[in-house]
């Protein structure tokens, strides 16, 4: 643990931390470009230099390690002169279209040009002109912005070990660029994106859509696949617009897959049910979620009271929260007492393993894990199926179809013998057939409007909050918690996902000890579940 | 210095099998290799040459005895040890390690396999400017020959030593005679320097401890064996022992390469009929470059320095790679400076911001004063870039531009002045690449 002073101050930092980060402990981080804690120094921006005592001229930080007795300056005036100085050398071929840029607004030299650069520039001579090019299905080049710090080419070289891009030529006439006819067209692709500190690499899916300053945000969890990659949600003008990583060790790292995100189309899909809708004799009505309640309530009394409790039945989704499957198990097998109670699986995707270790789980059901530890229920084809059979014999007459999914994936068997049913509720996020068959159709919210948590499947309980607002306000855990109100019950700790979390803990032992704000930014793991960083560097993870 | 200086460097008589192995070996040649390896332990050559004082003949004037005690020992780092060398010679100005390994292949290679010997290596690798094609074929030629006679290959002088040699050209970037650029280019990289620690002789080519020397630096070394430390230290400076090689160039009566020793007079160089033998066309100098395109410039009422490491950096610039580039008053030192600018641009590796964007603005600015557009406050924003670049970056090569410029235009302003109205004729380049 070497011991070490930076700015006059005593500091002592874990053995082989680098300079950089020492200095973050007791100031601000020193400026920096080519520096990113994911990947591995390159020294080459030479922005984060520092004076240190007793060695020449000054040094760069994000390649040394802290050395014991090291006396540190990140303000000496030969540290702001340099500084100043690679700010105009970074400056001079800029094309200073910060109004048109995507990046402008969240970009690194924009803002140390405002903290360490001149005001004007000195270079009066010709710029370097390039045209700006493809490099890929979802990525654009503005090759006059880039700086040349090869974050995109050691991401490329180290995460994916696809190696698309390269720098081309010398000087200052590199220019990176991919190989003919090899596209970037790589799971993690558009990371890259993100890690560039200027606007030389442009996803074609944001390109132009916002200003970034115009964006709300949250810090929630991917849903697009188990893994449950921490994120930050980004929206304008109340439409998802884009999802960028948030690092979490024990997680994602500082990544995130292009199709998690990309994969939201869903959820401003103008097909999507937004509307209550109550169906009787073949006319549709939009009604309020109390006439709908009321229907529910009636529907269920009356097969109750012709066929006893037995002939209800259940059907989840693991795009439930924990507290919603909570209030869902409740109400199914503690108010109705359910015949059956069964939980249906979006197919699997591929899996896929970057060469860091980085995975996307092949399987698709965020809280699959949540529906095990919350209701012990194991997505299962044969019990779906058992389901339908007892649709078919009558001996389930009503039936209340949960969370939906993106994509819909109801058996055959099932829409087959749907018509029979005489109380049939389906909430879901996309149309489907089973949807048309409803007598009640719940709108259901999509993962970005939900307040909750989903377990990944690591057993690790994270936490999602809602960017948007869900088509029935209060969202699936509302619907819930009145429904469970308007067949005579309450739901546990007033319905919110923190009290319902809290009543989960309590009877639940896989949540003991746990509490809705201690999971934190970065979730907890439930009991039983490791909790231990993934090395970023540790393939085959 | 009293008894007249012997050269042993460049010996070559002319005649046409001078580098043959035959003939190297009637000269003595490939005794000192073998009585290294048979009679001498690792540690005992490395004590000699530390002994010797030999200091890099490459540039930065290291002393190779010390650097090779730097290979850390196999219980710390096991594995494979490399020995590489330094055959790039691209600086302007310097042509002798070409002459060298023209001349009498077998001297560098002797050198080399006692240097590997030294420091537990059993590959060396050489890696050769591509622009000489000839020198390689000799080389390969030279190599060949050695191993037919056993001073390469298995069970060297019937010891269990082994020795490989491979032959690696280069594709025709300076950067690449940058230790660690060369040694990503010889793994099959983009020549990119590397950030140092860690060093070469910790972690090198392919990761492993590596040496690496300058051609010139390990043709000193058989003699040394040979002749011994007291030999070695009686020619040369207390500071720069022995023997080297300056390539004349520039308004000379005699240009080409001259060996002396280390600490001759800079005048005694450029006007002793032995070596330059005076201005070309009795015009006088302006100004010398001491040690090859990178280093400060002398005028001339500062030619009265030594030819050694110290003398030279007391004198405000370096011995460099001993390239001595001498300019008579015809000169334009702009048009120096902008040349110097242009292949330094064209050369930068672009790794890093300040050499990157500083070798380019300054090539920019220089062409402005070419074409006589120069602005009064060029002068100090030229100097400012220096300042920028000098020791902000992973290599060198930045400094190689910012010491030129420094010097030239703290030295010669007035002729920078004289661009900045359009009384001097437009020259044209020679070269087909253009700035910009
Ligand atoms: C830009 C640059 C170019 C260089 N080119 C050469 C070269 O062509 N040949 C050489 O021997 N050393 C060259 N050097 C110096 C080498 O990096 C290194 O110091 C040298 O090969 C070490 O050998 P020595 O200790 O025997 O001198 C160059 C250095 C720089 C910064
Ligand atoms: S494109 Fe962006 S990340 Fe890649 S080298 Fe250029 S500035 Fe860096
Ligand atoms: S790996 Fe999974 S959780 Fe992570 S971003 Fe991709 S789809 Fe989302
Ligand atoms: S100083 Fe120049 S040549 Fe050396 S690494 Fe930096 S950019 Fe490349
Ligand atoms: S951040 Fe340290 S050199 Fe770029």
């Amino acid at each position: 643990m070497p011991r070490l002073t930076i700015n006059g101050q005593e500091v002592e930092v874990p053995q082989g931390t680098l300079l950089i980060e020492a200095c973050a402990r007791v100031t601000e981080k020193p400026p920096h470009f080519c520096y990113h804690p994911g990947l591995r120094p390159d020294g080459n921006c030479r922005m984060c230099m520092v004076k240190i005592e007793g060695m020449r001229g000054v040094s760069i930080s994000c390649t040394l390690p802290a050395a014991e007795g090291m006396v540190v300056s990140t303000e000496h005036p030969e540290v702001l002169a340099a500084r100043r100085g690679v700010m105009e050398f970074l400056l001079i071929h800029h094309p200073l279209d910060c109004p048109v840029c995507d990046k402008a607004g969240e970009c690194i030299l924009q803002d140390h040009s405002y903290d360490h650069g001149r005001g004007a520039s000195r270079y009066i001579e010709p710029k370097i002109v390039r045209p700006k090019r493809d490099l890929g299905p979802r990525i654009a080049l503005w090759p006059e912005r880039c700086i040349r710090c090869s974050r995109c080419t050691r991401f490329l070289d180290e995460v994916t070990g696809t190696s698309e891009l390269a720098f081309f030529e010398r000087g200052d006439r590199t220019d990176l660029d991919i190989f003919p006819g090899r596209p970037i067209d790589n799971p993690l692709s558009l990371n890259i994106v993100d890690i560039c500190p200027v606007g030389a690499l442009i996803s074609k899916d944001f390109l132009f859509r916002a200003r970034v300053w115009n964006l709300r945000k949250k810090a929630s969890v991917c849903a697009a696949c188990s893994r449950g990659c921490n994120v930050v949600l980004e929206s304008y003008e109340g439409k998802l617009t884009r999802l960028v990583p948030r690092p979490n060790p024990h997680v994602n790292h500082h990544w995130m897959c292009d199709h998690g995100r990309l994969s939201h189309a869903y959820v401003h899909d103008p097909r999507r049910p937004r509307q209550i809708v109550k169906r009787e004799d073949a006319r549709s009505f939009n009604v309020a979620l109390p006439e709908a309640l009321e229907a529910i309530r009636a529907g269920l009394e009356a097969v109750r009271a012709a066929h006893g409790a037995a002939a209800v039945g259940g059907l989840v989704t693991a795009w439930l929260t924990n507290e919603e499957l909570h209030l869902a198990g409740r109400l199914l097998r503690d108010v109705l007492g359910a015949r059956r109670l069964v939980a249906l699986a979006a197919p699997p995707g591929e899996a896929y393993v970057a060469k860091s270790g980085f995975r996307i789980a092949a399987d698709r059901n965020p809280n699959r894990a949540g529906l095990e530890a919350v209701l012990g229920l194991v997505p299962d084809d044969e019990a779906v199926r058992a389901l339908a059979a007892d649709i078919e014999t009558g001996a389930i007459r009503a039936l209340l179809v949960l969370g939906g999914m993106p994509a819909p994936a109801y058996p055959e068997e099932l829409v087959a013998v749907a018509s029979r049913l005489e109380l049939l509720v389906v909430q879901d996020l996309v149309p489907s057939a089973l949807l048309d068959r409803a007598h009640i159709v719940l709108p259901a919210a999509a993962a970005p409007e939900k307040h909750g948590s989903f377990i990944n499947d690591d057993g690790r309980v994270q936490r999602l909050e809602p960017l948007l607002v869900p088509p029935v306000p209060g969202g699936d855990l509302g619907i819930l918690g009145a429904l469970l109100r308007a067949l005579g019950d309450r739901p546990p700790g007033g319905g919110g996902a923190v009290g319902v979390f809290a009543d989960l803990a309590a009877r639940n032992e896989r949540f003991q000890g746990l509490t809705f704000q201690e999971l934190g930014d970065l979730g907890r793991p439930r009991r039983g579940a490791e909790d231990r960083p993934r090395p970023p560097h540790a393939a085959g993870e | 210095m009293s008894t007249p200086y012997e050269p042993y460097l460049l010996t070559a008589d002319g005649t046409a099998d001078f580098g043959a192995l035959r003939r190297y070996e009637e000269r003595g040649g490939w005794a000192a290799a073998r009585r290294a390896v048979t009679e001498m332990t690792p540690a005992e050559v490395i004590g000699l040459v530390k002994a010797a004082g030999l200091r890099g003949r490459g540039g930065a004037g290291f002393p190779a005895g010390v650097k090779w005690g730097f290979v850390p020992p196999p219980d710390r780092v096991p594995g494979p040890r490399y020995l590489v060398v330094n055959a790039d010679e691209s600086e302007p100005g310097t042509f002798k390690d070409q002459a060298l390994l023209e001349t009498d292949p077998h001297l560098t290679l002797e050198g080399a396999v006692i240097a590997a010997y030294a420091i537990g290596a059993e590959t060396i690798y050489i890696y050769i400017r591509g622009e000489m094609p000839a020198e390689a074929r000799i080389l390969q030629e030279a190599i060949h020959e050695a191993y037919g006679a056993g001073h390469l290959g298995a069970g060297l002088y019937d010891t269990a030593t082994r020795m490989d040699v491979t032959v690696h050209r280069g594709a025709g970037a300076y950067i690449c005679g940058e230790e660690t650029a060369l040694l990503t280019s010889l793994e099959g990289g983009r020549g990119y320097p590397r950030i140092k620690p860690p060093f070469p002789a910790f972690s090198g080519l392919f990761g492993q401890p590596t040496i690496i020397n300058n051609v010139e630096t390990l043709a000193n070394v058989p003699a040394i064996v040979n002749r011994g430390v007291a030999w070695f230290r009686s020619m040369g400076t207390e500071q720069s022992p022995g023997g080297k090689i300056f390539s004349l160039s520039g308004h000379l009566k005699r240009p080409g390469n001259y060996e002396a020793p280390l600490g001759i007079g800079l005048l005694t160089l450029l006007h002793d009929p032995r070596y330059g033998a005076g201005p070309w066309q009795e015009r006088p100098f302006k100004a010398v470059i001491p040690g090859g395109s990178s280093v400060p410039v002398l005028r001339a009422d500062e030619l009265d320095v030594r030819m050694d490491f110290e003398s030279l950096q007391a004198a405000g610039t370096m011995l460099g790679s001993g390239g001595v580039i001498a300019m008579d008053e015809s000169v334009d030192m702009v048009e120096v400076l902008y040349n110097l600018a242009r292949f330094y641009h064209h050369e930068s590796c672009g790794q890093c911001t300040p050499c990157r964007e500083g070798t380019g603005w300054t090539a920019r600015i220089l062409r402005r004063f070419h074409e006589n557009r120069g602005r009064e406050e060029d002068l100090a924003l030229l100097l400012d870039i220096a300042d920028q670049m000098m020791g902000k970056t992973i290599c060198p090569l930045a400094d190689a531009l910012a010491m030129p410029v420094k010097s030239h235009v703290t030295k010669f302003p007035d002729e920078f002045r004289r661009h900045m109205g359009g009384e001097i004729p437009r020259y044209v380049p020679p070269s087909s690449w253009a700035v910009g």
